[in-house]
């Protein structure tokens, strides 16, 4: 057996380094969204002020004690702007991983039985990708009433048929591999086929899109309150925040410190989605 | 005593991984002579495109040692310029995937022109237009007045192979390298490009560079042989004294392990083991861990090309340097 | 006292309908392809690309859905069953694929790709562990191999597992849709080594579908040449390969190159003229026509249909005017 045992030599895998800059970003982040999130979490525990109570004069400079000043109603604006990821985060969330859900459920089906339901789910995603989004999410909103919870239910309605698309052009794509034609020639059912074959080889792009797109949602969410649509008053929504900042245009601080915490935000998911289709891109070269 | 009109000497092409530097060719030294049927074969991972490739220059990003002659020009480092003076129009190659070195958007007849106006830029539309319909018929292609209007992809792969060597000789090239021009066809198709391949040589005095791994093809339709292994040339010699007695271990492995169509052998021997990656080249002669006659002292150096009968082969035990007393 | 047909072809179709220039257009890939495979038994499909072998292979095991034919395995019509009927039948008939890395799951371990089968078909644990280890020493591979992934592996390997995987759960009949290939010369020696050692200890029986007439050789007991979507010529191997009948058969053999430069210098080579036609719009009658140095009026207008050739019982060939050339 000694052709075999030489004949069996394994090669050894080349590590696979990523770009040096790309690691820089990623990391930055990571570590942004990281401490948000501790923020998001802890922050009853030590908030600097209340940050619905008024507690300094109003509209004051940034100082040693308001490091971004006050507002128009004398609370801490710098505190609010914490205060907003809690509202924010949790809600991108929500919609990303339900618009997910319901987008992959939707997409694979299309995408695995073609036919007719292709056709009809696809009519169906087709009709809610027409309305610009805005749009469709104002006119749910206005539709169900004004408060961050519509503003969800809004959002995800908007944002499911983008993952559906996506996923279904996967599994169209995937299905015609030889592997998944191996799993029907073992005897593998549909079902398995699609579960352990089709699908965990068909949602990186969904990965990827979705990390990107919890920047977009939150400034869609955003954007909502901005226009009077999602949270409402007093709360703490970089969105709403904004409006002020929009009224007492000269106290900048008012519209800064939450177009900081937005663009931090964004920022972030923006380099961790780069780094997630990178590291796919190589992982799937094997495939 | 005829010159040859491509040296390549001690040639070597090292290309920067992520794993280190990998040297894909590593001294190879090697004759064209004019009008000569000369086949480079060898396993994938040996080396023998990338020989060529870096002697046209056309390798990306790898640095290129050594030398490389047409006709006394050296290649290696030639300015640009001048290199596409001599490639294309003296020196021609041709690829395996047709499809992918034709360009997809456009007609043959217009790839056709823009090959023949690049080396000869006097020549009209009109000029060049005629010309394609004529190297079309050469190369056996049907109604080639409408065949020039064609895209790449309405043609077969034979027939685009055709195109692809009607675009190589629209230059009347001295040497043509054909980069297993036939291995991605079918056999039948496979005879007919390699007949015409073989009449156009003759008719035009063309050296051709066969770069193959398919021995049969080889036994057909060349004069000359070079092994390639790891890098280097481990076998040459003119082709049936190296069929009948090759030198070197890894040329009778592959002849050994060939099925032929006029025997019935069921078992045929194999050569154990994998092929030599260019980043973990065994110490000594890098084919010795799959080697049936190795020694110990084959990992000690790397043998160089001895004579062994009509042929050179690089190999301490079957080509033994000769000791001048 | 006559042996049952392991496989029995009838008659296979295949049409599939693409669209050219916005317009539905049918390509016949397989047109009519009708052959037995005895049991223990090795039949090489044989033919070049668009010739349907591959289709044809991929109907016998309902991959592809025929359009029309039969196909009876131990006498039952695979094509009546339903899906959970046919999923049942799937334990008799696997398929080793050409391409080794195409074909095993990127993100399955080979532990899972080699007991995948076994789990799906009901077999308890404590078996499905043994049988794998069976199913790695049968096709020379090492337990440590079983945690890695199907990319850790060189070609030979990955074809190595494939075939492994197919075996699994002791099919019957192996089709081998062009499973040496997509490897480097020096390795398909060692599968076919293989494959010939597996099917000797397994008995299994073969549908060896391949392009490469001397590999074919090795190992085929029958061959059936395709062209176009048709069988021009079955036989026993041996008269095949010395007798062809047909004037394609003929004319393949003749391009198959030999590494032997006397012999290349002593043969006479047959090269076609022309291009393979396409399977949307084939050739009336003899759809080799086109291409035959010996086609008449007759050719064009009717087809030939595979009868005895009368060199050898069993060997058929679809030609007017079959036969070595005169002179």
């Amino acid at each position: 057996m000694s052709a075999a045992a030489v004949s069996t030599t394994t090669r050894t895998r080349t590590p696979r380094t990523r770009p040096r800059w790309l690691r820089g970003t990623a990391l930055f982040g990571v570590v942004t969204l990281a401490l948000w999130a501790i923020v998001a979490l802890t922050l009853p525990i030590w908030t600097p002020f209340d940050p619905l109570e008024a507690v300094g004069s109003r509209l004051q400079d940034p100082s040693h004690t308001h490091w971004m000043g006050t507002d128009a109603l004398g609370r801490d604006v710098f505190t609010r702007a914490l205060w907003g990821a809690r509202i924010s985060l949790p809600v991108a969330l929500v919609v990303i991983v339900a618009s997910v859900l319901i987008g992959t459920i939707v997409g694979a089906a299309a995408g695995f039985f073609g036919g007719w339901v292709d056709a009809t789910l696809m009519r169906l995603v087709d009709i809610t990708m027409a309305f610009p989004p805005i749009l469709l999410a104002m006119a749910i909103t206005a539709s169900l009433g004004p408060g961050i919870g519509n503003a969800l239910i809004a959002m995800v309605l908007v944002w499911w048929p983008i993952y559906a698309r996506l996923l279904r052009a996967q599994v169209i794509a995937v299905r015609q591999r030889e592997y998944v034609e191996s799993a029907t020639a073992i005897g593998a059912s549909r079902w398995l086929t699609l579960r352990r074959y089709i699908l965990p080889m068909s949602y990186t792009p969904v990965l990827v899109n979705a990390t990107m797109d919890f920047g977009q949602v939150v400034l869609l969410t955003a954007s909502l309150s901005f226009i009077g649509l999602g949270a409402r008053p007093p709360s703490a929504e970089w969105g709403a925040m904004m409006v002020e900042g929009r009224t007492n245009f000269y106290q900048w601080w008012i519209a800064a410190a939450p177009g900081i915490a937005i663009l931090l935000v964004v920022l972030a998911f923006n380099f961790i989605s780069d780094a997630l289709r990178d590291t796919f891109d190589v992982k799937d070269a094997h495939t | 005593m005829i010159e040859p009109i491509l040296q390549l000497e001690n040639l070597g092409v090292t290309f920067a991984t992520h794993a280190g530097p990998a040297p894909a060719v590593r001294g190879v030294t090697l004759d064209v002579y004019p009008g000569e049927a000369l086949a480079v074969v060898g396993e994938s991972g040996s080396g023998k495109s990338v020989t060529m490739l870096a002697t046209l220059g056309l390798l990306g990003r790898a640095t290129v040692t050594g030398s490389a002659r047409f006709r006394g020009t050296e290649l290696v480092g030639l300015q640009p310029s001048q290199l596409r003076e001599i490639r294309g129009a003296k020196v021609a190659m041709i690829f395996q995937d047709p499809m992918t070195s034709l360009n997809p958007v456009l007609t043959i007849g217009r790839q056709l022109s823009l090959a023949m106006r690049a080396h000869q830029p006097g020549m009209s539309r009109k000029a060049a237009r005629t010309r394609a319909i004529e190297l079309l018929e050469q190369v056996a292609i049907s109604q080639p007045a409408r065949r020039c209007d064609s895209y790449p992809h309405e043609l077969s792969g034979g027939m685009r192979q055709r195109v692809m060597i009607a675009m190589a000789i629209s230059n009347e090239p001295e040497v043509l390298i054909a980069d297993e021009p036939t291995t991605a066809l079918d056999v039948t198709v496979q005879a007919q490009i390699m007949e015409l391949l073989d009449d156009l040589r003759r008719e035009h005095g063309l050296a051709l560079v066969l770069i193959t791994h398919d021995l049969g093809v080889v036994a057909g339709s060349t004069d000359r042989v070079a092994v390639m292994y790891a890098g280097r040339i481990v076998e040459t010699g003119p082709v049936r004294p190296l069929f009948a007695d090759p030198g070197h271990p890894y040329t009778r492995g592959l002849l050994e392990c060939l099925p032929r169509l006029d025997e019935r052998h069921e078992v045929r021997a194999a050569i154990p083991g994998v092929a030599a990656s260019p980043l973990s080249l065994p110490p000594g002669c890098p084919f010795s861990p799959r080697c049936g006659l190795a020694q110990p002292s084959c990992s000690d150096a790397e043998p160089t090309l001895q004579p062994h009968g009509d042929t050179q082969a690089a190999c301490f035990v079957l080509a033994p340097a000769v000791v001048s007393s | 006292m006559s042996v049952e047909p392991l496989l029995r072809v009838t008659d296979l179709v295949k049409e599939f309908t693409v669209r050219e220039h916005g317009r539905p257009v049918i390509v016949h890939a397989v047109s009519g392809v009708s052959f037995d495979v005895m049991p223990g038994e090795t039949l090489a499909l044989v033919g070049e690309s668009g010739c349907g072998k591959s289709t044809t292979g991929r109907c016998i095991l309902r991959l592809i859905e025929p359009t029309s034919g039969g196909v009876d395995f131990r006498g039952t019509n695979l094509l009546a069953l339903d899906r959970k009927q046919m999923r049942e039948a799937r334990r008799h008939l696997q398929i080793v694929f050409q391409d080794p890395q195409a074909s095993l799951h990127p993100r399955l371990t080979v532990r899972k790709l080699l007991s995948e089968a076994l789990e799906v078909h009901g077999v308890d644990d404590g078996t499905v562990r043994s049988r794998v280890d069976e199913l790695l020493q049968l096709v020379q591979l090492r337990p440590e191999h079983l945690d890695r992934y199907p990319h850790e592996f060189s070609g030979g390997q990955r074809q190595r597992i494939g075939i492994a995987r197919a075996l699994a759960i002791s099919p019957a009949l192996l089709v081998l849709d062009e499973p040496v290939s997509a490897l480097d010369v020096s390795i398909q020696a060692e599968i076919m080594r293989l494959l010939i050692e597996l099917r000797a200890r397994l008995g299994l029986s073969f549908v060896f579908i391949a392009h490469d007439l001397a590999v074919v050789r090795q190992l085929a007991d029958r061959v059936a040449v395709m062209y176009l979507g048709k069988i021009v010529e079955t036989g026993p191997a041996e008269v095949v390969y010395s007798a062809p009948q047909h004037p394609y058969t003929r004319a393949l053999l003749s391009a198959v190159p030999i590494p032997d430069p006397d012999v290349e210098l002593q043969r006479k080579r047959i090269v076609l003229s022309g291009e393979l036609p396409s399977p949307i719009d084939p050739p009336s009658g003899c759809r080799f026509r086109t291409r035959c140095w010996r086609a008449q009026a007759r050719c064009a207008e009717e087809e030939p249909v595979l009868t005895e050739a009368g060199i050898a019982a069993g060997h058929t060939v679809a030609c007017h005017f079959p036969g070595p050339d005169a002179g």
